[in-house]
């Protein structure tokens, strides 16, 4: 049931600005609650907070008419920022050289090398049964 | 003097072709991965040296006929030929450099762009430092299974969230040793030396498997350094690290270590 759990202070923001952040497209307050994780507030709930988050700097609206309104984050969450710069470095195959990886670090020409040298082959049928 | 110019351009020649057949291909590299690193590496140096002491060679007998010829005389055409013969022999070794200072530029260039990217993760991501013995390891809030070094960072060993709640201490431990054990042996220039030569050698098929085998060679040689401090936690920590990533290659990687204690214990079983 909408607006039902009583969250911390600060709670709310916080998810909102983690919805916001890991979207790309500015979203309307509807499409806020659509994904909303959980327990959702109630809507009018969410427009004071998002107001409350554009005060702050947080957040700004884009789209001039009500009907219309979407709101975007101002600025990236550092971390989500870092793990998007973890994700590329872990998959990246052309630095193999400067960054030494416990994981991962291995090309399918490598996997073949050990699956041979590992895994006894096993016997070919005999044709004449 | 001819000769030995020839001997030592022949000598280069069949390193060439040579280490990637002797090398490059075989079981026994992945049961003695140092061995292999080190025979990659001396016919590659080797090689090296074959090359440029043929280039003096011949410069040294072409000078050799040059003053012979002009032995009895004062002539100026003589002293020019010499002079001629020496930019001669020292331009290829002097455009060699060119190329190898253009094409290592920007592997340099990316190794420095990843330690800043690093070093910025350190200060964005980092909950937790912690001293294994003399290493300083950075934890970074990261939920997948992630664990690396690079020299030039203020800490020593940087380890992902992820890794570290799925692993044991013990295997905790051994993934430190294993990133020690590239430091120590000092991998990141192995490496860095592989890709600089097969990029200054882009069609040369012993440069390419070099550079293939060495990434896979440094692995297997600190899985076995870290084995001898930690023994089957490394392998128990491919295991648990591999399962979690869907990564076949520690799979494997832990199957060879799992391969070897077992002989180990049937070795000491026998006697």
């Amino acid at each position: 049931m909408a607006g039902k759990r009583s969250r911390a202070q600060g709670e709310l923001e916080r998810e909102i600005l983690a919805i916001l952040r890991a979207n790309d497209l500015p979203l309307s307050g509807k499409e806020i609650l659509e994904v909303f994780p959980g327990d959702k507030p109630a809507y009018t709930t969410l427009l004071t907070t998002l107001d409350r988050l554009r005060l702050k700097g947080d957040v700004e609206k884009v789209g001039a008419a009500a009907r219309n309104m979407r709101f975007r984050a101002t600025r990236t969450d550092p971390e989500h920022t870092g793990k998007a710069m973890l994700d590329r470095l872990t998959e990246s195959s052309d630095r193999r050289a400067s960054l030494l990886k416990f994981a991962g670090s291995l090309d399918p020409g490598d996997i073949e090398v050990l699956r041979d040298a590992l895994i006894p082959k096993a016997p070919k049928a005999d044709r004449n049964g | 003097m001819i000769a030995l110019a020839l001997t030592l351009v022949a000598y280069a020649l069949a390193t060439l072709a040579a280490a990637p057949l002797l090398v490059g291909r075989g079981r026994w590299r992945v049961h003695r991965p140092g061995l292999a690193l080190t025979a990659w590496f001396a016919m590659f140096f080797s090689g090296l040296f074959a090359a440029t002491g043929s280039l003096a060679a011949a410069v040294a007998a072409a000078l050799d006929q040059v003053l012979d010829a002009h032995r009895d005389s004062d002539s100026v055409l003589g002293l020019l030929g010499v002079i001629a013969l020496c930019w001669l022999g020292f331009g290829p070794l002097g455009a060699a450099l060119f190329v190898v200072t253009e094409r290592a530029r920007p592997i340099l260039l990316r190794e420095q762009e990843t330690r800043l990217e690093l070093t910025e993760l350190v200060h964005r991501l980092r909950y937790r430092t912690e001293r294994f013995g003399d290493l300083t390891v950075g934890f970074l809030r990261y939920e997948r299974a992630f664990a690396c070094t690079l020299q030039g960072l203020d800490m020593d060993v940087l380890v992902s969230s992820g890794a570290a709640s799925a692993l044991s201490r013990a295997e905790l431990a051994a993934v430190i040793e294993h990133e020690r054990a590239h430091v120590d042996l000092r991998h990141g220039l192995v490496l860095r030396l592989a890709e600089v030569n097969a990029a200054c050698l882009p069609r040369v098929r012993a440069a390419a498997e070099m550079m293939r085998s060495s990434a896979l060679l440094v692995e297997l040689v600190a899985d076995d350094a870290a084995a001898r401090r930690c023994g089957g936690a490394v392998a128990g920590a491919l295991r648990t690290l591999g399962t979690l990533e869907g990564d076949e290659s520690m799979l494997l990687r832990a199957m060879r270590l799992e391969q070897r204690q077992d002989a180990a214990r049937h070795v000491e079983a026998a006697r």
